[in-house]
C-alpha cells in the first residue's frame, strides 16, 4: 500500500464528454492498486513542460474504492490560466503525469440529515463522488445543477438515469431559459447540508443568501473553481521567528514568495477556500480576499491566507 | 450519531435567559408550565417585531409522538429555544438533535437544579451524582473524584479513581 | 517489564529544546521516505507481544475499542500494516494473496494468519484488533469528520492518561479540552494542534517524539489511578535509578486516504535512569531538561511526585562519573 510521495501515472484513455469537457483517465505506471479514497476528493496533478511544471488540481469523478485507475474531467475554460487549455489541447494517450494522494478538502457533513448540492458548469465534479457514497450509504440528497444548455451540461444523462427525481437541471439558454437560484434552500427541512461548486461569484452568492435564510455556518460546504482576483499591489513581510523581510511582488502571491524564500509555508488548495495555508499575523493590516474565513473570525483572529491575501498596506509581520 | 450533542450541566446551548438568536428566521419555543411566565413576557417584549415564532407548551408529561412530529416537520433557519426543568429539557434536546437541530441552533434555559452524571473507570457504570468533588460509584462503591473532561458517548464525566486515607 | 537494551535502536527524545530547556511544541515533522516506515523489530519484540496480548485477553474493555461502522477503515489499516510489514522485514513477515483470500504469515512468532479479506466473518478478532496484535506499538484511528478528528478505533497497551474506553468517540478538542497545554511561548495549543493534523495530507505522512518518566510503571491509565497516583511517592534520588523511567513515544501521523482519518502510531520505549550513564551525552541532556520543567508542565505530565528526587539522583550520577 503507497504511504508517501506522488504517484507516476499514464492517460490511458480520452473521453469527449461535452464540446468543452473532457474526461482524462490515468493508470499507475506501476501497475499497483491506487489509494481509494472518499466523495468530494481531489488530486494535484503535475505536468512537465520542460521549464516548468503545470500544477492543477481536479476533483475525482471516478469511483471512490476503484483503486486501478483515477478519472477527472476537465472544461476548457478559455479564461483559464493555461491549465484546462493545456490539457485539452496537448494531453495525448500515454502521456505521463505526476499525481497526488487522493485529498479532501470539501467532505460531506457527518451530521447532516439531508444533503443538498449546487453546481454551476464543471462544478460538478465533486458532487458525483459525493452523490456515489450517498447512494451507498441510503442517505437523502438532491442536486440543483445549473448549465448553458442541456447539451453543454456534463454528465446529463448519467445523472438523470441515475438518480432519478433527485436532479434538477437549469438550462440557461434553452427555448424555456431557467435560472437556478438560491431559492430552493428556504424549504429544507432541519438537519440539511448545502454544498456549493462553482465560478467565485456564484459560491459567494449561495453562501450569502444560505447565511440569510439562517442557515448556521457548519451546515454550508463550498469549492471553489479560482481565488478572487484584485489588483495586486507589492509589499513587505517580515517573518519574526525566521529573521527575514521579503518583497512581495505584484506577479507572486505572498505563499509564492515565502516558498521562494525558502520557508516552509503550508498551504493546499491555493484558491482561498481550505484554510490550510493560514498564519498567524503579528502586526499590519490584511487584505482578505479569501472566503474561507467568516467576518466574525476576521475581526476576532490575526490570521491571513498566504495563497490570496494581500497586505492592505506596505508591510506585514507574520509568524510561521 | 456517536458524537451527537448531549445536554449535560456545561453545555454551550444553556443560556441564563431566553435571548432570541437574530441570524435565524423562525423561532421554535417548547416550554413547561414552570418556564411559561418567562416565555410570555419575552414575547411581549418583542412583540413589536413580528418575530416569526411557534409555541409548544409541555403539559405534564411530553407526548413523544407529538413532539417528534413538530420537531422533524421544521426547516433550515430554525433556532429551536427549550425552556424548562433539566428532564423535559433532556428529552426534547435528545429528539431535537436527532431529528437534525445542531448546538449552534438550539437555545436551553433550565428551570430547577441541572443533573451531572459520573462514568466510573473502575468499572465502566454511569450514575448520577450531586454537587461536590468526591463521590463513590453507585454500581461498584469505588471513590472518584469528578475529573474535567466530559464524554458525549460515556454521558458522564470521568471518575478518576483513588484510594481514600 | 523490559527496557531498551539496543540503545542504538531507542529514540532519544530532547533533540527539539532551545537553550536545553524542552517545552511542547507543534513540531510535527514532515517524514523523508526512508523514514516512514514505522516497523521496528527490537531485541524486546517478543517480550512486548506477549504483554500487548494478555492484556488484550484479560482487558478487552480496557485495551480495544471500535465503533461497529468502522470495519471499511480496520480493513484499510490491515492493508497497511500487511504491506509495511512485510517491505521492511520480508525475513519476518510475509503475505499470499489469492484474489480476496489472504495469508499472513509471522515468521518470528510462527503464526499464520488466513482470511477473507474485506469480510470480518472470516476472523475471531476485528481486523485492527488481528493485525495489532503482530506489532508492538499502540495504535489510534482519529476520524476526521467535519473540522476535527474523532476516536474511533483503538488499540492500546502503553497509555499515559488516555483510554480506548473513555476517550472513545471523542474530538481531539474533548481529550485534551480542559487541560492547559501551552507552547515554548505560551500559546494555547490544543486548537493549534488541531489545525495543523487538518493539514496532513495523505501521501506525506509527519513524526514526532514525546516523552515523559514514569515511576515503576509501564501503564498510566485512567482505570489504575487509585493504585499508580500513591506509588510515584515511593521514589527517592537513591532509588530513582531503577524505578524511573523516561518514556519516550515517537509517534506517526498516517492520513489514511478511504477512511479520511489520521492513523496515530505509538511506539513507546523505556529506558530507566541508570541505563543513561551508558550515553554519558545523554545523561547530561536529560538532566538539563529535568532540572527546567516548570510545575505546570510537570502536573500535566504527572510526573511532580517524583521528578525532585529524579533530577537529584541524575545530579549525583554525573557528580560520580565526574569524580572517576
Amino acid at each position: 500500500m503507497r504511504v508517501i510521495g506522488n504517484i507516476e501515472m499514464y492517460v490511458g484513455k480520452i473521453e469527449q464528454i461535452t464540446e468543452s469537457v473532457k474526461r482524462f483517465y490515468l493508470y499507475p505506471s506501476d501497475q499497483k492498486l491506487l489509494p481509494a479514497f472518499t466523495g468530494g476528493a481531489h488530486i494535484t496533478t503535475y505536468v512537465d513542460l520542460g521549464d516548468n511544471i503545470l500544477e492543477r488540481e481536479y476533483s475525482l469523478v471516478s469511483h471512490p474504492t476503484d483503486r486501478t485507475h483515477y478519472a477527472i474531467s476537465i472544461n476548457r475554460d478559455p479564461h483559464s490560466r493555461g491549465g484546462s487549455a493545456y490539457w485539452h489541447d496537448h494531453i495525448k494517450v500515454g502521456d505521463k503525469v505526476i499525481s497526488s494522494f487522493p485529498k479532501n478538502h470539501f467532505t460531506l457533513g457527518f451530521h447532516a440529515k439531508h444533503h443538498v448540492f449546487y453546481a454551476a458548469g464543471i462544478g460538478i465534479t465533486p458532487f458525483l463522488t459525493m452523490m456515489e457514497e450517498l447512494e451507498a450509504q441510503g442517505k437523502t440528497f438532491e442536486l440543483h445543477y445549473a448549465a448553458r444548455t442541456k447539451e453543454a451540461c456534463a454528465y446529463h444523462d448519467y445523472l438523470h438515469e441515475k438518480y432519478p427525481g433527485k436532479c434538477t437541471f437549469y438550462f440557461s439558454r434553452s427555448d424555456e431559459p431557467q435560472r437556478m437560484t438560491p431559492e430552493t434552500m428556504k424549504n429544507q427541512r432541519i438537519g440539511s447540508h448545502v454544498y456549493f461548486c462553482g465560478p467565485v461569484a456564484m459560491v459567494s452568492e449561495y453562501k450569502e443568501a444560505a447565511l440569510s435564510y439562517g442557515y448556521p455556518e457548519k451546515s454550508i460546504h463550498f469549492e471553489l473553481f479560482a481565488a478572487a482576483s484584485g489588483e495586486n499591489n507589492p509589499f513587505l513581510v517580515e517573518v519574526i521567528n525566521h529573521n527575514k523581510v521579503i518583497e512581495v511582488n505584484p506577479e507572486q502571491t505572498l505563499l509564492e514568495a515565502l516558498l521562494d524564500a525558502g520557508i516552509e509555508a503550508p498551504y493546499s488548495c491555493k484558491a482561498g477556500g481550505c484554510g490550510q495555508c493560514e498564519v498567524d499575523v503579528v502586526e499590519g493590516e490584511v487584505d482578505h480576499r479569501d472566503i474561507f474565513f467568516s467576518d466574525e473570525e476576521r475581526e476576532q483572529k490575526k490570521m491571513i491566507l498566504t495563497c490570496c491575501s494581500r497586505a492592505k498596506e506596505e508591510k506585514l509581520v507574520l509568524k510561521l | 450519531m456517536y458524537n451527537s450533542p448531549v445536554l449535560y450541566d456545561q453545555s454551550e446551548t444553556i443560556k441564563e435567559k431566553l435571548s432570541f438568536n437574530d441570524k435565524r428566521k423562525k423561532h421554535l419555543i417548547i416550554y413547561d408550565q414552570k418556564a411559561a411566565g418567562d416565555v410570555k413576557q419575552a414575547l411581549t417584549a418583542h412583540s413589536q417585531e413580528e418575530l416569526n415564532y411557534e409555541p409548544f407548551e409541555i403539559e405534564d408529561a411530553i407526548k413523544l409522538q407529538d413532539l417528534r412530529t413538530l420537531l422533524y416537520s421544521q426547516k433550515m433557519g430554525t433556532h429551536l429555544y427549550i425552556a424548562s426543568n433539566w428532564d423535559h429539557a433532556a428529552t426534547v434536546f435528545a429528539e431535537a438533535t436527532e431529528a437534525g437541530f445542531t448546538e449552534d441552533e438550539i437555545q436551553t434555559v433550565i428551570y430547577g437544579p441541572k443533573r451531572r452524571y459520573i462514568y466510573c473507570m473502575k468499572c465502566y457504570h454511569t450514575s448520577e451524582i450531586s454537587d461536590g468533588d468526591e463521590v463513590q460509584c453507585a454500581r461498584c462503591d469505588a471513590y472518584m473524584e469528578v475529573g474535567p473532561f466530559f464524554s458525549k458517548v460515556r454521558k458522564g464525566y470521568i471518575g478518576y479513581p483513588f484510594i481514600p486515607n | 517489564m523490559f527496557k531498551s537494551t539496543n540503545l542504538d535502536l531507542f529514540t532519544f527524545p530532547f533533540t527539539n529544546f532551545k537553550n536545553k530547556t524542552y517545552r511542547y511544541s507543534n513540531d510535527l515533522v514532515a517524514l523523508s521516505e526512508d523514514k516512514v516506515n514505522f516497523m521496528k523489530i527490537t531485541p524486546e519484540y517478543k517480550v512486548q507481544i506477549k504483554r500487548k496480548r494478555e492484556m488484550l485477553e484479560e482487558q478487552p474493555e480496557v485495551r480495544y475499542q471500535s465503533f461497529p461502522h468502522t470495519m471499511e477503515m480496520q480493513w484499510e489499516f490491515v492493508e497497511l500494516l500487511i504491506d509495511l510489514s512485510i517491505n521492511k522485514y520480508p525475513e519476518h513477515f510475509s503475505v499470499e494473496k489469492d484474489g480476496d483470500q489472504w495469508t499472513f504469515t509471522n515468521h518470528i512468532l510462527g503464526e499464520t494468519e488466513t482470511f477473507i479479506f474485506g469480510d470480518e466473518s472470516s476472523l475471531s478478532l476485528e481486523p485492527y484488533d488481528m493485525i495489532g496484535r503482530h506489532f508492538h506499538n499502540d495504535f489510534m484511528l482519529m476520524v476526521n469528520r467535519d473540522d476535527n478528528f474523532y476516536l474511533e478505533v483503538a488499540q492500546e497497551s502503553f497509555a499515559a492518561l488516555f483510554s480506548p474506553n473513555w476517550n472513545l468517540g471523542m474530538s481531539f478538542n474533548e481529550i485534551h479540552g480542559p487541560v492547559p497545554f501551552v507552547s515554548r511561548d505560551g500559546v494555547e495549543l490544543t486548537d493549534r494542534i488541531r489545525k495543523f493534523l487538518l493539514t496532513i495530507e495523505p501521501g506525506a505522512p509527519r513524526t514526532r517524539v514525546n516523552w515523559n518518566l514514569m515511576a515503576d510503571r509501564w501503564d498510566v491509565n485512567y482505570e489504575t489511578m487509585d493504585i499508580w497516583g500513591p506509588e510515584r511517592d515511593k521514589v527517592t534520588a537513591e532509588n530513582a535509578g531503577k524505578l524511573v523511567h523516561l518514556r519516550v513515544e515517537e509517534q506517526w501521523f498516517i492520513r489514511m486516504p478511504r477512511s479520511n482519518a489520521i492513523l496515530f502510531v505509538l511506539d513507546t520505549q523505556f529506558l530507566p535512569l541508570e541505563d543513561l550513564v551508558l550515553r554519558p551525552e545523554w545523561l547530561e541532556t536529560t538532566y538539563f531538561n529535568l532540572a527546567d520543567i516548570p510545575d505546570y508542565m510537570a502536573e500535566y505530565k504527572g510526573m511532580a511526585p517524583f521528578l525532585p528526587q529524579s533530577v537529584e539522583y541524575l545530579e549525583n550520577l554525573m557528580n560520580s562519573m565526574k569524580v572517576k
